[in-house]
């Protein structure tokens, strides 16, 4: 009798399990609300550039197409909904531009339309920068006896409203590039103004972000790599009063070899606060992509109609010079 | 502190009315006949006055009336009433055993039960007797009491097969699951699919979702009350049953006859031994060569023993021990340059729950009963995870990692009850625990070279005194209308911060007539400990963890209003409508979660608010040949947090606009029963992309063109999951024999195969994006053969 039962619910397991094995792997399709295709607007104003503007569309989530840019759309520039004139498409950077730099006060909109899209619109407003009251670097040795770099910028903060600030470093040399084979020098490079130094990603060889602020209320650690590459902060915590930004860089993450020296420019943004929620939103999403356990991020938009960000910045910008051991000359 | 003052007077004064005739006291305990076991809840009721009271927790009764004849009856579904006529001339002390065959006395039993419904003043309160819980079908044929729970309106499931409870849009870890009067933090076996209680060692089940009386505290959304069996004082009895995934076995009787007894009670899974051929075919299979084992059980034990000091004291222990393990070990041995090399990789991952609970009942005096509870529970998380690379047994490289979270506590509890007038039943006392909370700690040691590392990443333990007091009254103001209110006190205190809360509670009864009643209840409540977890399955991961500094306790306010109607004494019809704010409610980050192992806990979390509302309706027909219920509910759950959705509200994971159970059970005969169950949910809310764009160029160098790619969600949990649906049936042969009753059961589980959504995700279907869902369950049949003599 007892060995019946044993039998028979044995015999009954296996035959539950089979049946359990084979519907985990089951999986059917299902069909997902269809997404329109809209235009995509990204761009950054300031008034120390001239204005460039990126124009793609999106794709819906099951098309698997690249995410191309639109080069026949119509973009119209606006300055305080005076019409300023149309950007045109230039192809060797894929964005459209106009010879126009925006003004401090003045609110810039683009329109863009498209026969096959929706038309969409985005603005943002050129804040006042906040100037420094001061930028001062010094130097220091790490625990491997690296340079390191400190800078601090010490500014004011303007009360009873909400502010948003970026920090950014760039550097710039130029190189005497070597031919191996004749041991002449060979040309003289120089490099663009825009290499940024990446400020945000902690550890060794990178730059490292002290600021506590950094690591304040609203943000995640920065352990898990970033995409942003620039320490973005809000008032939240030092609102109407003077705060003072601290960052050490080692000089590693500067490569000017061919050079004796390296120019490195500070530019402190006041940025609008779309432009900051934009952000902050996207590094925290390009951070835990591809993490399934880890919580959904939605990346903030500006853009009516449309997806993606007008940000407005406007920058005070300090430079120093460094000489160091990583310059310097080939061996002859 | 004045509100304090004021309810106290209040309090003190409802007392002293009316306190002028001549009134006697009959008090005393009620059992079962059989079992010589305390019984929860009883009426005991004088049908003269119509006056009347209910059995404590521990079966102890106290009523006052004035001196005359009384028509005393005594009740409890399930047994046969007492009943009798009395002249009180003095304070009676009454022990009634209640004899569990209702054949002879159903009706009036009935009659009973139904009017209590419909004349406390508590509402939002489901009880489920086990012998139903019993003849539910269920997955794999394992009666599980909060998969029971999860098919009462204002009860939701979880994911497909889980075992947590969502109530009145509340999260899981809102639930005050009370094993014997113990906390229990992770009431989940096997990844959610079975809770840690074995229905056979459990006697009571009682769920408050509203309406929270005093006595209750320390959670937002309900109060699970659950009740282990005391052991039988008269006889020896056994039960059992052999299954498709676990065997059980519990054991009863007297220790001294009418004087102590016992219950044991254990259940063990043998899912790794069923398995252990099949995994070491599939190794094979794949041409691997080493050793490889892999599985996965639980198993929990529960016993209690109770010792009757004297009529006045009674002694209870009960302890509830319970594990689970998975793990995975693989040894691969080889010869090189004629030394033995062997590798061995080990892999667990344990978690598992400790409560015990020593409580002393005495009898202070005829109208008051007291009850102190002393406390212990544990809950632990453990991952481990060993390398070793050995040559001719001596090792050359070991690598260790472990990971550690848990909760302790240790406390006491004194309550009373205390009869003071026939129209008041007052109840008050204090409670205090001391928790031990390690949020989580990683480990690291590698050996190697002669060189060894050990690091450690452990958030620090942390350590909180938490207490609670409290008072309420039940009082019957006037033949139509019952008031329950009372006040809880509680205070908490953590790393030098100390927070307290005065949750005032209110419950009215309105009676419309015999048949009808109207019932309203508004209540405050705080909790000082936080779950933080991002899975939709209960898994072990998530974390218990303290309010601190910057992590405050939770408060919610609920209103509630419903209406009873007792159709025939065999029908209920009861009508429910709720309003629930919710504060400081935990939620991970935006782009965080569990296995950002490195970073502190309080950094990972948002804190908000929350909201619900809805309806319930739920009518049920207790007895004869056809019993069961229809539920449905009708519901929204709303999060708000500042930083998550850009501050605007959305759907809460588990806000299911409509949830419809139904649950027959009919019974053909005495050998032959069987079951349904079908329940439909409005689809999970999940956060699904639905369209991809080029993110803004921030690359590091000016010549770099290269756009990176956003997925666009429409919010927070905006997209939602197919709708679920599922039908159960079962059938139970029992048979009579000589040394007892056996039960085959034999139940399929989703019985139309439905493809329920558990979760999804994109894939590709010959190079074509696709979206897919992933099913758990299909149909699943399930044998369980059960005995008990």
């Amino acid at each position: 009798m007892k060995t019946s039962i044993f039998k028979y619910i044995f015999l009954f397991s296996i035959l539950a399990s089979l049946i359990f094995s084979i519907a985990c792997e089951k999986t059917i399709d299902i069909d997902i609300e269809d997404s329109k295709p809209k235009i995509v607007l990204n761009a950054e104003i300031n008034p120390d550039s001239t204005i460039k503007v990126h124009i793609s569309r999106s794709r819906h989530i099951l098309d698997i197409a690249n995410l191309s840019t639109l080069n026949d759309a119509e973009v119209k520039l606006y300055e305080d909904e005076t019409f300023i004139g149309n950007l045109i498409y230039d192809a060797s950077i894929s964005c459209y531009c106009i010879n126009y730099k925006p003004k401090q006060g003045k609110n810039y909109k683009f329109v863009v339309s498209h026969q096959q899209f929706e038309t969409i619109n985005a603005s943002a407003k050129i804040l006042e920068k906040i100037k420094p009251i001061s930028i001062d670097t010094s130097r220091s040795f790490g625990q491997y006896g690296e340079e390191i770099l400190n800078a601090s910028i010490r500014f004011k903060d303007p009360g009873n409203e909400k502010n948003y600030y970026m920090l950014k470093l760039r550097y710039k040399y130029k190189a005497e590039i070597w031919d191996p084979d004749l041991i002449t020098i060979d040309t003289i490079y120089e490099g663009p103004d825009t290499t940024i130094i990446d400020i945000t990603q902690g550890g060794y060889y990178y730059a490292d972000v002290i600021d506590p602020m950094y690591f304040s209320s609203n943000d995640l650690n920065l352990e898990d790599g970033d995409y942003l590459r620039s320490l973005v902060i809000s008032d939240e915590l030092f609102d109407g009063k003077e705060y003072q930004l601290k960052i050490n860089f080692d000089e590693n993450s500067v490569y000017y070899y061919g050079s004796d020296s390296c120019t490195i420019y500070i530019d402190f943004h006041t940025i609008s606060q779309d432009y900051y929620k934009y952000l902050r939103s996207e590094k925290k999403y390009q951070n835990s992509s591809g993490d399934p356990f880890s919580e959904p991020v939605m990346v903030f938009t500006n853009v009516e109609n449309g997806l993606g960000i007008l940000g407005s910045a406007h920058a005070h910008t300090d430079s120093i010079i460094i000489t160091g051991r990583y310059g310097g000359h080939y061996d002859e | 502190m004045k509100h304090i003052k004021l309810i106290f007077i209040i309090f003190i004064a409802s007392c002293n009315l009316g306190a002028f005739a001549q009134k006697y006291t009959i008090s005393g305990y009620v059992t079962d006949k059989a079992s010589g076991e305390h019984i929860f809840s009883a009426n005991v009721y004088d049908m003269r006055t119509k006056q009347g009271t209910t059995t404590n927790e521990y079966g102890y009764f106290s009523l006052t009336l004035d001196a005359d004849s009384v028509n005393l009856s005594i009740s409890f579904v399930g047994y046969a009433a007492f009943t009798s006529d009395i002249y009180l001339t003095s304070d009676l002390n009454l022990n009634i055993q209640l004899d569990p065959n209702i054949m002879l006395a159903e009706v009036v039993i009935l009659d009973k039960k139904s009017d209590e419904i419909v004349k406390s003043t508590q509402m939002s309160m489901i009880e489920m007797p086990i012998h139903q819980i019993k003849a539910l079908p269920v997955l794999l044929g394992e009666a599980d009491v909060l998969k029971s729970l999860q098919l009462m309106p204002g009860v939701q499931s979880g994911s497909e097969g889980s075992s947590g409870l969502y109530v009145r849009g509340g999260g899981p870890d809102q639930n005050l699951i009370l094993l014997d009067g113990v906390p229990v933090y992770n009431a989940s076996h096997l990844f959610g699919f079975f809770s840690v209680f074995n229905t056979d060692a459990i006697s009571n089940v009682k769920l408050i979702k509203g309406g929270f009386p005093a006595r209750y505290g320390g959670r937002l959304s309900s109060v699970l009350d659950i009740r282990m069996k005391e052991g039988n004082l008269k006889e020896y009895h056994g039960e059992g049953s052999i299954g498709n995934v676990s065997s059980k076995f519990t054991f009863e009787g007297p220790i001294v006859k009418d004087k102590a007894s016992f219950v044991i009670s254990a259940r063990r899974t043998y899912i790794d031994i069923l398995a252990a051929p099949l995994v070491l075919a599939v190794n094979r299979a794949a041409g691997n060569s080493d050793k490889f084992r892999a599985g996965y059980y639980f198993y929990d034990a529960n016993a209690k023993f109770n010792y009757k000091i004297s009529d006045k004291d009674r002694l209870f222990l009960s302890i509830y021990t319970g594990k689970d393990k998975a793990y995975t070990r693989s040894k691969q041995s080889y010869i090189y340059n004629d030394t033995t090399k062997t590798e061995t990789i080990n892999f667990n991952l344990n978690w598992g729950n400790i409560t015990s609970a020593l409580r002393w009942n005495h009898v202070f005096h005829k109208k008051l009963f007291g009850n102190l509870t002393t406390v212990y529970s544990k809950y632990k998380f453990e991952t481990i995870q060993k390398y070793e690379f050995l040559s001719d047994k001596k090792i050359e490289e070991e690598y260790f990692f472990k990971y550690l979270s848990g909760i302790d506590n240790v406390g006491a509890n004194l309550d009373f009850d205390y009869r003071p007038l026939p129209k008041h039943s007052v109840k008050f006392g204090a409670n205090y625990l001391y928790h031990t909370f390690n949020p989580g700690g990683s480990s690291i040691s590698m050996k190697f070279g002669g060189n060894s590392i050990t690091q450690d990443f452990s958030n620090k333990k942390i350590y909180a005194n938490e207490f609670y007091v409290y008072a309420e009254d039940s009082w019957d103001i006037a033949a139509l209308l019952k008031l329950n209110f009372g006040v809880h006190y509680s205070g908490f205190s953590v790393q030098k911060r100390f927070y307290q809360s005065i949750q005032p509670r209110a419950s009215a009864r309105f009676l419309i007539n015999d048949k009808m009643s109207l019932k309203a209840a508004y209540s405050h409540m705080s909790q000082y400990i936080h779950l933080l977890t991002n899975t939709s399955i209960g898994l072990p991961t998530d974390l218990w963890l303290p309010s601190t500094d910057s992590v405050q306790p939770e408060l919610s306010k609920q209103a509630a209003l419903g209406f009873v109607y007792n159709i025939d004494n065999n029908w209920d019809l009861s009508v429910e409508g709720y309003y629930k704010t919710m504060s400081n409610l935990i939620e991970y980050k935006e782009g965080a979660g569990f296995f950002q192992l490195a970073q502190n806990w309080e950094s990972k979390l948002e804190i908000g608010d929350g909201y619900a509302y809805g309806a319930e309706v739920l009518l049920r027909k207790n007895y004869g040949k056809l019993s069961g219920w229809l539920g449905y509910t009708l519901s929204w759950s709303w999060r708000k947090f500042k930083n998550i959705n850009f501050g605007e509200p959305f759907p809460y994971k588990y806000d299911r606009r409509h949830d419809i159970s139904l649950v027959l059970m009919y019974e053909f005969n005495e050998k032959v029963d069987m079951g349904l169950t079908w329940v439909y949910g409005s689809g999970n809310a999940v956060t699904l992309g639905v369209a991809r764009y080029n993110a803004l160029n921030l690359n590091y160098y000016p010549w770099e063109h290269y756009y990176g790619e956003i997925e666009y969600y429409k919010g927070r949990n905006g997209y939602r999951m197919p709708a679920y649906h599922r039908l159960d049936l079962s059938v139970n042969l029992k048979k009579k024999t000589k040394w007892g009753n056996q039960t085959w059961s034999f139940g399929l589980y989703n019985a139309y195969s439905r493809q329920n959504p558990f979760y999804l995700y994109f894939g590709y279907d010959n190079n074509k994006r696709v979206l897919k869902q992933v099913s758990l369950f299909p149909i699943i049949p399930s044998v369980r053969y059960a005995f008990k003599f």
